[in-house]
């Protein structure tokens, strides 16, 4: 799973696919950078029973867009 | 483990696992004449058998194809696809991906304004047509905790509250949230969508 985030840091997409390849496929334009859960927030994320949604999380010191 | 021969006599024997090789003779867990369901290997095959019926083949199948099939209680796997419950010559759909998006729809908004999400591009997986799409959302609006299927049109009245899509091309995936005469419905839409693609054979 990819975790991507904007400016504050707020995850707004995700992405979770088959393999590691299709995985890597994936592009989130916008997205200001990305980081993968650990496996314990990951099986939180992807539990049906758990209301934990990627949404939720906040990414700390964020990277800051690349000036142009 | 106590293994003998298919369809040999009882000269059942042990044997330390190891690697079964294309043209092995066949192994099963049952001595001839036991009855209950048992598991055959010969070959490249590997057979769950109920007690009357094969019900289970991973392998070769008889046409040298290679696949899992499961047929119905009842039924054997050789008895034709309209008897098997599962087979992995099926064309079906398998999630290729599925992810979460957000449309962010912003105060002061009017009628005719759209909002759309981060573009999803998966240009490198080389797609051709548009790959299928699973999506559903929940609205930014107060009461709704549950998903909603997208497409959706929200009424307000004889008017449109506001519509939701998404856009698929065999590169990218969008979301799209239209809004109409509904007020206050100003927030964060977030979406789950799943990529589907066809797995024949």
């Amino acid at each position: 799973m990819r975790l991507f985030y904007d400016i504050t840091g707020r995850v707004t997409d995700s992405i979770d696919a088959a393999t590691d390849g299709i995985e890597q496929a994936f592009i989130v334009e916008g997205a200001v950078g990305e980081t993968k859960p650990d496996r314990e927030l990951y099986l939180r994320l992807v539990d049906p029973k758990d209301k934990l949604h990627p949404h939720d999380l906040i990414v700390t010191n964020p990277k800051k867009p690349k000036q142009k | 483990m106590s293994l003998i021969q298919e369809g040999g006599t009882t000269n059942a024997f042990d044997i330390s696992p190891q690697p079964i090789v294309p043209g092995a003779i066949g192994v099963t867990n049952k001595v001839e004449g036991e009855t209950g369901g048992r598991l055959t290997v010969k070959d490249a095959q590997l057979l769950v058998n109920d007690g009357a019926n094969d019900r289970v083949l991973v392998g070769q199948r008889a046409d040298g194809s290679y696949g899992i099939d499961v047929s119905k209680t009842g039924f054997d796997i050789s008895s034709g696809a309209s008897n098997l419950v599962m087979s992995s010559s099926f064309n079906m759909f398998k999630i290729v991906a599925t992810g979460t998006s957000t449309v962010i729809v912003t105060a002061g908004y009017v009628n005719g304004d759209s909002f759309y999400s981060s573009t999803i591009n998966f240009a490198a997986l080389g797609l051709t047509a548009s790959p299928a799409v699973l999506a559903y959302f929940t609205p930014a609006i107060a009461g709704y905790s549950d998903g909603l299927m997208v497409p959706h049109v929200r009424t307000a009245g004889t008017s449109i509250g506001y519509s939701v899509r998404y856009l698929v091309f065999p590169t990218t995936l969008t979301f799209e949230v239209n809004m109409g005469v509904l007020v206050g419905a100003q927030g964060d839409y977030i979406f789950r969508y799943y990529i589907l693609q066809e797995t024949a054979q």
